[in-house]
């Protein structure tokens, strides 16, 4: 080849070097290239503002690196090709905890981790909790109110066969199979889901879990709603508007959430997926029929029933605490906190107290409410059947975090060479006799 | 700032290159030495300021040493310089340990512990001391006469591309090429930097960073958690981490020296393929072996020394201030002192045994000595990496609970692979393709070029990628 055509060559591979080096400059400031957003949470970086003292401290320096590896040119498609040559290469998903299960199934270590106990918080706190929530089932029935806790059914559970070998731990018991049996032990007013959609994984027409989405289907979460509602209408012996699926769509796309952990993953290439299945729903307006009044506290599993608006159809006056801290539909339009809602006041409004939880909350199932709920039937309504057990077990921790008290306990136990826990309990158990029975 | 950030790939190297290259000859100092200044003043705001004097009085220092007309003068002058540089690293890099060791011993003593404000350690300031005494060393030796530009001088000092990490430049090695690299400024080596900037950019981003976290994973495990199979992992993640990691960065800076004109000389040569602990202290790191050869070795009398006592003597101390150079702490110390113990017992008569037993098992003992070695440069401390020792040889039947992640098993298998494929001819053959200085013709031009695009690419989005790993939601 003639050594002027070489030298073109070589010149415009020089060329060619430095546009694509300068190209994400361009990018930036031209935005030649429609930007595509990346999917899932994460703390966005705001552009620093320059000051001597940040300078000179190299402050300033370490937020504009974590600016520019934000903001530069063709960032979010680098992190696409990066993503995509891990999945390729390594099966490996960049999102917090997603793992690529068998048969191209999306899992999350947080449900997987969980069904194999790593979180378990033990039988003695499980049984705690039960008999709490037994005590606040009786005074809600007392009230005419109905406690009724789902297990929403979980993922890890379902496809426990498509977890990947390298992810499994040795099976323990876990919190779903300990709460599960202290709400038959304690006869709680209880759905299992998790169980009924195993049962009925083979039998079931279309998919009850999504391959690309980490909550149970819509289709799965109607057929989940329909069971609650007929709970509901037999516990409280009422006749609620009918709620029935009268088709379903297939279409080719998915719709969310079916697709919420796969988003997180920000591949280049949509990955094959099954379809999914998404029903039509039909509620019959009925004068005659009866609608309560409901508080769903719970995880993110709710979404799939809340959004379908069946708590102001088939429901009444629907509300939805978001573990128990962001209340809807509120905060749709304005961000409002549990603990500004006047609790006694909601309590009294409503007829059906929901807890809906997975495998993976399980362990703080409640968040709070359980306490509060406590706490209001001892402070506003006459308890009954007060459970002295409940009673000492909550004033142990209260002795617990007073320092004080404490301190004056182990000086005690070592005068007295007994251990603190019998003093501890001994002085909650006066308290309770003593004290909170004698002023009621 | 470092080479593989997002700040250094998309914005400073793209503009240094693209002003770099359009400028006319006159213009390429100034504008390295500007392009220097803010690279290291980026990340050290306030040291720049320290640099630069001491550099400028090192210039001066150096130029009154050349005009020196008596020896006595000469040696005054030297040792003025010397003072400075070697000083200035003490202050800087050994104050705090000296002084916490002192405490120490204070404080077994009973007596009242010194009260000292610990001072930060300037980024590079091992690197760029050292050249600095090459510069005062060699005008002394009258290997070279000095810079008669001050900003020249200024220039060989902050080179960015290895002032931070080296390769430790000597200075009569660049003198020339300091006032002029016409001979090397050509579009072909421009070509082969970038791919040699590339491949040091990949074998950092995607095989050492791999390695490292795997590494900080073992190496953070309680003691309880540390079984055998996790220390072995974990020795051997951070035996590869620090090869590519430092071999890397090398090749970056030989890269990006070799499309401004500048010839570096090599840092490393597939030192995991050594046969004798000699062999790897020619291969690893081999500016600093230089160094200490030039500047330290051959002055307390290298070879030429009398007594075996003194020669084991001599290379047993080189390799101790090697280890000390390297960081201020025992663990950096006992290195040290480990690699001169198996230097002079190779010298002894492990050497002979060496050459006896075969390459094959003379490479994996050699490599499992320096492995071993790597515990206590990337241990906290003295007591930890004994544990770690220890527990290399406890084995269990537990299985290691942090073992499965496909992408770390590949990597290392890549990382085993690149580590050794020079054992083999072809190996050999593959590294002289990409890393030789010969005219390219068409074909290596294209592939060259692309193959050095997509490691860019690839590597950048490792880097962004790094800093992106999001919840699926917001979570309470």
């Amino acid at each position: 080849m003639k050594a002027g055509i070489v030298n073109k060559i070589k010149a415009g591979s020089i060329i060619f070097i430095l546009a694509v080096l300068i190209l994400p400059i361009l990018q930036e400031n031209l935005e030649f290239s429609k930007k595509r957003p990346l999917g899932g949470w994460i703390t966005i970086v705001t552009k620093p503002t320059v000051s001597f003292d940040s300078l000179f401290s190299g402050g300033f320096q370490r937020d504009k690196e974590a600016w520019i590896n934000q903001e530069f040119g063709f960032r979010n498609d680098l992190v696409r090709i990066n993503n995509q040559l891990d999945y390729w290469l390594f099966k490996q998903a960049n999102a917090k905890g997603i793992i690529y299960g068998e048969k191209g199934v999306l899992h999350d270590r947080l449900y997987t981790d969980a069904y194999f106990g790593m979180n378990y918080i033990g039988d003695h706190k499980i049984d705690s909790i039960a008999q709490q929530m037994k005590f606040l089932q009786d005074c809600l029935e007392r009230d005419n109110k109905t406690l009724l806790m789902v297990f929403a059914a979980g993922k890890a559970t379902y496809y426990s066969e498509l977890i990947p070998e390298h992810f499994k731990a040795e099976k323990k018991k876990n919190n779903y199979e300990g709460f599960s049996e202290a709400m038959k032990k304690y006869n709680i007013n209880h759905i299992d889901f998790n169980k009924w959609f195993l049962e009925n994984k083979t039998k079931s027409q279309y998919p009850l879990f999504p391959q690309l989405g980490i909550h149970w289907s819509i289709y799965g979460s109607a057929l989940a709603f329909d069971s609650i509602v007929h709970f509901v209408e037999k516990k409280r012996n009422i006749d609620m508007p009918d709620f029935f699926i009268k088709g379903v769509e297939t279409p080719d796309s998915l719709r969310t959430p079916d697709d919420d952990i796969y988003k997180a993953v920000n591949l280049l290439f949509q990955v094959p997926y099954y379809k999914m299945a998404y029903p039509i729903i039909d509620i019959k307006k009925d004068n005659s029929k009866v609608s309560p009044t409901l508080i769903t506290i719970g995880d993110s599993f709710w979404w799939n029933i809340y959004n379908t608006g069946v708590g102001e159809t088939v429901f009444k006056n629907g509300k939805f605490w978001y573990y128990n801290q962001a209340v809807y539909p509120e905060s749709f339009t304005n961000p409002i906190n549990r603990d500004k809602v006047d609790f006694a006041k909601s309590i009294e409004e409503t007829d059906v107290i929901i807890l809906c939880y997975t495998e993976s909350t399980l362990q703080t199932i409640g968040n709070g409410v359980l306490d509060d709920l406590y706490k209001y039937y001892k402070n506003n309504k006459q308890l009954v059947n007060p459970n002295r057990d409940i009673d000492i077990k909550n004033f142990i921790e209260y002795i617990k975090s007073d320092k004080k008290w404490m301190e004056v306990l182990s000086k005690k136990a070592q005068e007295t060479k007994r251990p603190i826990e019998d003093l501890i309990y001994a002085d909650a158990a006066w308290q309770v006799d003593n004290v909170l029975y004698k002023n009621k | 700032m470092v080479f593989s950030s997002s700040i250094f790939l998309v914005y400073f190297l793209p503009i240094f290159l693209l002003v770099y290259f359009i400028a006319d000859a006159r213009f390429k100092n100034p504008i390295l030495l500007i392009a220097s200044v803010l690279f290291y003043a980026w990340g050290a705001p306030k040291f720049i300021f320290a640099i630069l004097a001491t550099t400028t009085l090192d210039f001066y220092l150096v130029k009154i040493l050349y005009n020196s007309q008596t020896e006595k003068k000469r040696k005054l002058f030297l040792i003025l310089s010397l003072t400075l540089n070697v000083g200035m690293l003490f202050y800087f890099k050994y104050c705090n340990f000296f002084i916490e060791n002192f405490n120490a011993a204070l404080s077994a003593a009973g007596a009242h512990e010194i009260t000292w404000t610990k001072v930060i350690l300037p980024i590079g300031i091992s690197f760029y001391t050292f050249e600095s005494l090459t510069y005062v060393v060699d005008v002394y030796r009258k290997l070279h006469k000095p810079l008669n530009n001050f900003w020249q001088y200024q220039m060989y000092i902050l080179l960015f591309p290895k002032l931070i990490a080296g390769p430790i430049i000597r200075y009569h090695e660049i003198s020339d090429q300091i006032e002029d690299r016409t001979i090397n400024d050509t579009i072909d080596n421009k070509i082969s930097g970038f791919l040699r900037f590339t491949i040091g950019l990949g074998k950092k981003v995607l095989i050492a960073n791999v390695m490292a976290a795997k590494a900080d994973e073992v190496f953070a495990l309680q003691d309880a958690d540390l079984n055998a199979a996790s220390a072995w992992i974990g020795m051997l993640a951070y035996t590869f981490q620090i090869y590519f990691d430092f071999s890397g960065y090398s090749d970056m800076a030989i890269g990006i020296g070799k499309m401004i004109g500048f010839k570096f000389p090599e840092n490393f040569d597939n030192p995991y393929t050594s046969q004798s602990i000699t062999e790897f202290w020619r291969r690893w790191h081999m500016t600093l072996g230089n160094w200490m050869r030039n500047y330290l070795y051959i002055p307390l009398g290298g070879n030429k020394v009398k007594s075996k006592f003194r020669l084991y003597f001599n290379l047993w101390l080189v390799f101790l201030a090697s280890g000390f150079w390297h960081g201020a702490a025992w663990t950096f110390i006992i290195w040290g002192i480990y690699h001169g113990l198996f230097l002079v017992l190779e010298r002894a008569f492990l050497g002979n045994v060496l050459k006896k037993i075969g390459k094959i098992p003379a490479t994996l003992f050699t490599f499992l000595l320096v492995a071993i070695g790597w515990v206590f440069f990337r241990a906290d401390d003295v007591s930890k990496a004994i544990t770690f020792l220890k527990k290399l040889f406890q084995f269990e039947s537990k299985t290691p609970y942090l073992f499965w992640d496909h992408k770390f098993i590949i990597m290392m298998f890549v990382a085993i692979l690149l580590a050794f494929f020079t054992s083999f001819k072809l190996g050999e053959k593959t590294q002289r393709v990409f890393y030789s200085s010969d005219e390219l013709g068409v074909a290596k031009t294209i592939s060259f070029t692309v193959l050095s695009c997509l490691l860019f690419i690839v590597s950048l989005a490792a880097i962004t990628s790094s800093n992106f790993n999001p919840f699926i939601y917001f979570r309470f």
